[in-house]
């Protein structure tokens, strides 16, 4: 038997996943505007593709992807976005 | 305003080179440090810093192997070092600022929200008897005493509040609701036809139909009697209620001359301007006492402010003329008179009711244009009305008379 995630626990336990630490979640607003929140840092960023790292990477693709806002948790990608990615 | 208060606070972009230079958004992030406009490059970012953390950005930069270069900075002490050397300058925006805060403390623009039967024009005056104008001093205006010195005086208005905000005065108003007739459901009453015309539906909910459907009524016709026989034999005097659907027919006739004068633009509009600072009235013109007969006047007011900040007591007043020339016009009389008949009729309508058809007919004589507006229409003809005293005593005396007949008839046996 396998190790058991975070997430694994809170599916069996009925628990929102929002509450679990390192869990990012992901508010996208048509496709110009991206809420990151509880994120781990940025480990890649040009103009075509921002990785987020932590427990579950996020990778955002687009074009003229730009950093709006950002601070420890949470942060505000704006641009043409294409796709979110787990990694 | 957010990039005002940035100007003021001073920003400064940078651009941090190195091998990993993500490393120092996160580092930036992680201190609370605000960063925004964030490019990226080629092994490169850029970014907008509050003057005051660029240094900390720098020394962070640094941290994480990488070179900070300053590209531009704007605002802070760039500002100030100006603002020094010109002191008149400076002089004169705190002058307005400080007109800006006095101004702020007096009421330059009242309106008034929420009245539909009580006129503006009259809420206004009440409000300028209770020491509610234009140039009040509003930290003195209490609303708790406007509203005792203007609700006694127009007693229509039932709830009134005063909010005042960057100079500007909003009166809202919520009127009194008229207080319902109440029904007195044990008085005896008789349903009558308010109209004259045939009877398609009855719903008697109280009382004895007294006609049927089919049958032609005519105005003040008893429909349902208010009079019901008991099953003891004797006549119950009731509070007759129903509803009583019927077609009715309406002629209606309007006369006017038979031509009316339009406007017609006629000539270049002419504009002329004044300035009202508080109370007092500037105008940029002359010969104000001059009457422009055969002129639109149209007047446009832009009150100096910025809204939801502050209003300033200054207001430009734009009066245009525009002249025009009176032509007779047949067909627009005809047509006003055809629209104010058929909204005539539907007033006359009882509610809920409809028309079925509708014809116009026109005809002119001796200059005077005759429209008559023949309808037809389905609607509600009830109407309650109380029972004549004269009915009320016949049926009491009726009943009065059968009781000594059945006590006789009792005797008798």
């Amino acid at each position: 038997m396998g190790r058991i995630s975070f997430e694994d626990m809170a599916d069996m336990l009925d628990i929102p996943g929002q509450v679990l630490p390192g869990v990012p979640r992901i508010t996208m607003t048509g496709r110009r505007r991206v809420l990151i929140e509880n994120h781990g840092g940025i480990v890649r960023y040009s103009g075509e593709l921002i990785e987020l790292g932590g427990k579950t990477r996020v990778i955002i693709r687009g074009s003229g992807l730009t950093l709006l806002a950002m601070n420890a948790s949470d942060m505000v990608i704006s641009g043409d976005i294409l796709s979110a990615e787990y990694a | 305003m957010t990039k005002l208060y940035d100007y003021l606070r001073g920003t400064k972009r940078l651009e941090i080179t190195g091998a990993q230079p993500e490393r120092v958004l996160n580092a930036l992030a992680g201190r609370g440090i605000e960063f925004w406009d964030c490019a990226p490059g080629s092994f490169s970012v850029r970014f907008t810093v509050a003057a005051a953390d660029a240094g900390e950005a720098e020394a962070l930069a640094g941290k994480c192997m990488c070179e900070a270069k300053t590209l531009s900075d704007a605002g802070g002490k760039k500002l100030r070092r100006a603002a020094k050397r010109r002191r008149a300058l400076l002089v004169c925006l705190c002058l307005i600022a400080a007109a800006l805060c006095w101004s702020s403390l007096y009421v330059w623009d009242i309106e008034v929200v929420g009245n539909r039967t009580v006129s503006t024009g009259r809420i206004l005056r009440a409000l300028e008897e209770n020491r509610v104008a234009e140039g009040t001093f509003w930290p003195g205006i209490s609303s708790e005493m406007i509203e005792a010195g203007v609700m006694p005086e127009i007693p229509e208005i039932g709830w009134m509040t005063v909010n005042v905000r960057s100079s500007k005065a909003v009166v809202k108003i919520v009127e009194r609701v008229p207080k319902p007739e109440l029904l007195d459901r044990s008085a005896p009453t008789n349903v009558v036809a308010a109209k004259t015309g045939i009877i398609e539906k009855m719903s008697v909910l109280q009382g004895s139909a007294a006609a049927e459907p089919g049958s032609a009524v005519l105005e003040g016709e008893t429909l349902i009697s208010g009079a019901m026989e008991s099953i003891s034999g004797q006549v119950r005097i009731v509070h007759a209620q129903g509803a009583v659907q019927a077609r009715t027919l309406y002629s209606l006739t309007s006369v006017c001359p038979a031509a009316e004068a339009a406007k017609t633009e006629k000539g270049r509009a002419r504009s002329r301007f004044a300035l009202i600072i508080g109370r007092n009235r500037i105008n940029f013109y002359s010969g104000s006492r001059k009457a422009h007969t055969d002129c639109d006047k149209i007047i446009r007011k832009y009150t100096l402010a910025v809204p939801g900040a502050f209003t300033l007591p200054v207001t430009v007043v734009k009066e245009t003329f525009v002249p025009y020339k009176t032509t007779a016009s047949r067909v627009s009389a005809a047509e006003r008179m055809k629209a104010a008949l058929m909204d005539e009729l539907k007033s006359r309508l009882a509610p809920g009711g409809e028309i079925l058809t509708g014809t116009f007919s026109q005809s002119s004589t001796g200059g005077l244009e005759t429209v008559t507006l023949r309808a037809e229409c389905r609607e509600n003809i009830a109407g309650i009305v109380p029972m004549p005293q004269s009915e009320i005593d016949e049926i009491r005396n009726a009943n009065l008379n059968a009781e000594k007949e059945n006590a006789n008839d009792r005797t008798d046996h």
